[in-house]
């Protein structure tokens, strides 16, 4: 894909073209299932937290919640929030807070989040910045949605994850497996300590142990195999003698940093070649402090920062923490977003905006008067992959549900 | 009288169940669980002693946490309080009564601190922290038998899952465990410190814990235990407001814990405007973290999100009324546009204050909230000590005018111990008093600038 330019798009988003997409096309009824874990209204959907960005002002209206699906969508028609974001469950409803003790309103659950946005790889990557993105950063976020995705399952157990577009340059990640929305912020903060393997603290970059924890040893295989293209071809992060430091500023050694700077001189040198360089200086043997083990595990720490998941630490530490919803559809882009159904293959610049699919609704020619409107737009895929995750975390909520009774019954 | 209230309340909050008395032949092992509640009689004066002996090990413990002190350093500092305080000792005749102590110490505390949220983590923070290091020293034949008696319902690995495994197994804990390790798996959440720090193996959502690293366990079975019996002691709690006596002295006890927040002066009578704070920074009342937004924002001008708490707090704490903040903030934001100021930023302002929202004005934050805020990429809130790099802490001071090369190498080692707040404060003496040791280590941002801010007044006095 061209490299897709966000900012001077002609995406005004219309109100009333909007009320229309909530109308007809946005799928209430799977996202109050999503929430529900079940047909009939429970607490786990009466007393969840919605809240709306409204067009007006951008004014923000926070513990809002709904009875069922229906007085929902009522909501969304009524007020056209420019988009809504979804927080926790709390153990009474949000709308009565401020009838019970503060002390007493308290979360109980929400999925476990995390959001990838490529402005945290605004260092790293060349190809774009700011709000621009293209499908060579995009890499990023595919990287990252592969490592945590597996991570997520093998390491920690979960199985009913959704990743969402975010609508322009990143992804979000919902785990919504009843376990990982019962975890309290000590277990989320204890999560993303594990995913996370830069520390915070600026200078010191990457904080991996030796030898490789195995979910580190497991990123490290996959970083390395995109490494060459990603970030070498790709990106070429170091061409530039200025831009050179950032390479040399990860060498330990002085001797071979100065060798290196003196063999590439003024000129641009493609990264490849720089990373090349750094072994052939480091074998032509003439440097007497070198540790050979200690630039390779430099080297190897060069990989995994230039690779590993950039996650937004607060959005995924507290349960109170409020996300976008899926099929929002982003104001700054006009895109829906959407669930994505293969990393693989997802590509921003083909999901489809507000205005594509009202336009392909008023050219819909189905006389199908019992198929849903989305049916017709491109929209379809999305939906019907998020009908299906809905359905398969249903199922199993029952059977969680069904076995919770079983034991009950057996003392 | 006394005896029968004691009595009462303590039947009521008891949580095994267990009406049997605790006798001191009861106390088999140094280190408890404070599972059953004490049920002899103590005299009022004791009572109130021996929860006052505990505070101040709880208070060494806690700044033991804040500073980041651990391991030697941490046993070097602690052993003298324990010894004044709480001794307990592994043989000897005392060792009943110093039990015994230990136990109705503990659970006056949980009298004293179940009331509120903040106060059961704290506490619960504290004595587990407390529990562990005793954990630690403890001698390995006691500790031993101590598991033993917990009957704790840990899966342990077996062997054939062990041999599949074992690479795995080899890596995720450094150094290596023992080739015949024993492993206890157990669902991820119960031991989050290990997860956290990637020092285990986690698989399909079950952590295994080597044997070498069961002290987390233990000290997190002790954590939960403790942060639920809390919960019953609470609930039981309205009961107990009867009491007369007793009340005064357990809301006196959990007030003297509270010495962490800042709770300190406020100058909102000395009239700080927007255009004061900067000339504040540069009469060097402020702390290093506070100094360092400020000149962020006037670099940047801006400052992100837990950098606008922090430093919007201290701000709020030092006196600048909620107009004075709002124009600071706005001055500061000169990239910003009115609109998306108001938008944006003004209703946090006011939340703060406690003008809207929850109307709860917010606390400033101390030094341990700042010591454990994470700080990310173009982030600058945090604490200096622990953040900065040693060559740009050193250059930090020299601006500020420490010079002496030996005190720049006392403030590195302090902060390479960790001892952030005791560098901190060490800075402080050298820039306002000329070295003179303070009396108490400062652990709030607002205390710097307080303490700061009536030196000043007062040699501004003293030269009049």
């Amino acid at each position: 894909m061209p490299s897709v330019d966000f900012t001077f798009a002609n995406h005004k988003v219309d109100p009333e073209v909007l009320t229309q997409y909530y109308q007809r096309l946005f799928p209430a009824r799977y996202l109050f299932q999503w929430l529900n874990h079940s047909p009939v209204p429970s607490s786990d959907f009466t007393n969840r937290e919605f809240a709306f960005t409204l067009f007006k002002d951008e004014k923000y209206i926070r513990y809002l919640s709904y009875p069922n699906a229906d007085a929902f969508k009522k909501d969304l028609l009524k007020m056209t929030p420019s988009r809504f974001e979804i927080g926790p469950e709390y153990n009474s409803n949000p709308r009565d807070r401020r009838l019970v003790n503060k002390n007493n309103f308290k979360t109980l659950s929400k999925e476990l989040v995390f959001d990838i946005d490529l402005t945290d790889y605004d260092g790293i990557r060349t190809c774009c910045s700011d709000k621009n993105i293209c499908e060579l950063c995009w890499n990023f976020i595919t990287f990252s949605i592969h490592v945590l995705d597996e991570t997520l399952r093998e390491d920690f157990g979960f199985e009913h994850i959704l990743w969402v577009y975010s609508g322009r340059r990143g992804a979000h990640a919902w785990v919504c497996d009843k376990r990982a929305r019962e975890l309290d912020d000590k277990a989320r903060k204890a999560m993303i300590g594990y995913l996370n393997i830069a520390k915070g603290t600026r200078g010191k970059v990457i904080d991996a142990k030796r030898p490789f924890h195995p979910y580190v040893s497991r990123m490290f295989d996959v970083a390395t195999k995109d490494f060459t293209q990603h970030i070498l071809l790709d990106q070429d992060p170091w061409r530039t003698p200025e831009d050179a430091e950032k390479l040399l500023k990860r060498i330990p050694d002085l001797n071979l940093k100065d060798a290196l700077k003196k063999k590439w001189g003024f000129s641009d040198i493609s990264s490849s070649t720089k990373w090349k360089d750094i072994d052939e200086v480091a074998k032509s043997g003439n440097i007497k402090t070198l540790n050979a083990n200690s630039l390779l595990e430099a080297k190897k720490d060069i990989i995994l920062e230039y690779m590993y998941p950039r996650l937004d630490v607060n959005v995924s530490v507290h349960m109170n923490h409020l996300l976008k919803s899926p099929f929002c559809v982003h104001p700054g882009t006009g895109r829906v977003c959407v669930p994505i159904t293969d990393p693989d293959t997802f590509d921003a610049s083909s999901v489809p905006t507000l205005n594509e699919l009202l336009e392909e609704l008023s050219t819909s020619t189905s006389t199908d008067s019992n198929a849903h409107a989305y049916e017709s737009t491109s929209l379809k895929p999305y939906i019907d992959f998020f009908g299906k995750f809905v359905n398969n975390l249903m199922k199993a909520e029952q059977q969680h549900a069904k076995r919770g009774r079983e034991n009950d019954l057996s003392f | 009288m006394y005896r029968h209230s004691k009595r009462r309340v303590l039947e009521r909050n008891n949580i095994v169940g267990d009406d049997s008395t605790v006798t001191p032949a009861n106390y088999p092992h140094r280190l408890s669980f404070y599972a059953l509640p004490p049920l002899e009689e103590i005299t009022l004066d004791q009572f109130e002693l021996w929860a006052i002996d505990r505070l101040k090990v709880l208070a060494e413990v806690e700044r033991c946490i804040v500073n980041n002190i651990t391991g030697q350093t941490m046993e070097s500092l602690l052993k003298p309080v324990l010894a004044e305080h709480l001794p307990l000792g592994t043989h000897g005749s005392a060792i009943e009564s110093e039990r015994k102590k230990d136990h109705y110490s503990h659970y006056i505390l949980r009298l004293a601190f179940c009331r509120n949220e903040d106060l059961r983590a704290k506490l619960v923070r504290l004595e587990t922290a407390l529990f562990k290091y005793r954990f630690a020293t403890d001698d390995s034949n006691d500790r031993k038998s101590f598991i033993q008696d917990l009957n704790l319902d840990w899966e342990q690995v077996s062997q054939q899952e062990k041999d599949t495994l074992a690479a795995e197994l080899a890596h995720a804990t450094v150094p290596s465990p023992a080739i015949n390790e024993t492993y206890f798996k157990v669902d991820f959440e119960r031991v989050c410190d290990l997860v956290e720090s990637r020092r285990v193996l986690v698989k399909r959502g079950k952590a295994y814990v080597p044997n070498s690293l069961q002290q987390s366990l233990i000290a997190a079975e002790f954590s939960s235990r403790l942060d639920q019996a809390l919960m019953l002691t609470a609930r039981a709690l309205p009961r107990l407001e009867e009491d007369q006596r007793l009340v005064p002295v357990l809301t006196h006890l959990s007030s003297g814990f509270a010495w962490q927040t800042y709770s300190g002066p406020i100058y909102s009578d000395e009239g700080f405007t927007a255009d004061s704070v900067a000339a504040l920074d540069r009469a060097g009342h402020f702390p290093l973290c506070m100094h360092n937004m400020q000149r962020g924002l006037e670099v940047n001008q801006h400052l992100k999100y837990e950098g606008r708490k922090q430093y919007g707090t201290f701000l709020r704490a030092i006196g600048l009324s909620v107009e004075e903040s709002l124009k600071f903030w706005r001055m500061m934001f000169k990239k910003v546009t009115d609109d998306k100021f108001n938008k944006e930023y003004a209703y946090n302002i006011k939340h703060s204050y406690g003008l809207v929202g929850s109307r709860r004005a917010y606390e400033p934050q101390n030094c341990v909230h700042i010591g454990m805020s994470g700080v990310g990429r173009d982030e600058i809130h945090g604490c200096p000590y622990k953040e900065f790099s040693p060559d740009r802490l050193a250059s930090e001071l020299r601006e500020m005018g420490i010079t002496d090369t030996a005190e720049l190498s006392k403030i590195r080692d302090l902060t390479q111990k960790h001892q952030y707040s005791m560098a901190c404060t060490r800075v402080f003496e050298l820039t306002h008093q000329g070295g003179e040791p303070s009396k108490e280590t400062i652990m709030a941002p607002n205390t710097y600038f307080s303490l700061s801010y009536e030196h000043a007044k007062k040699t501004e006095l003293s030269q009049s």
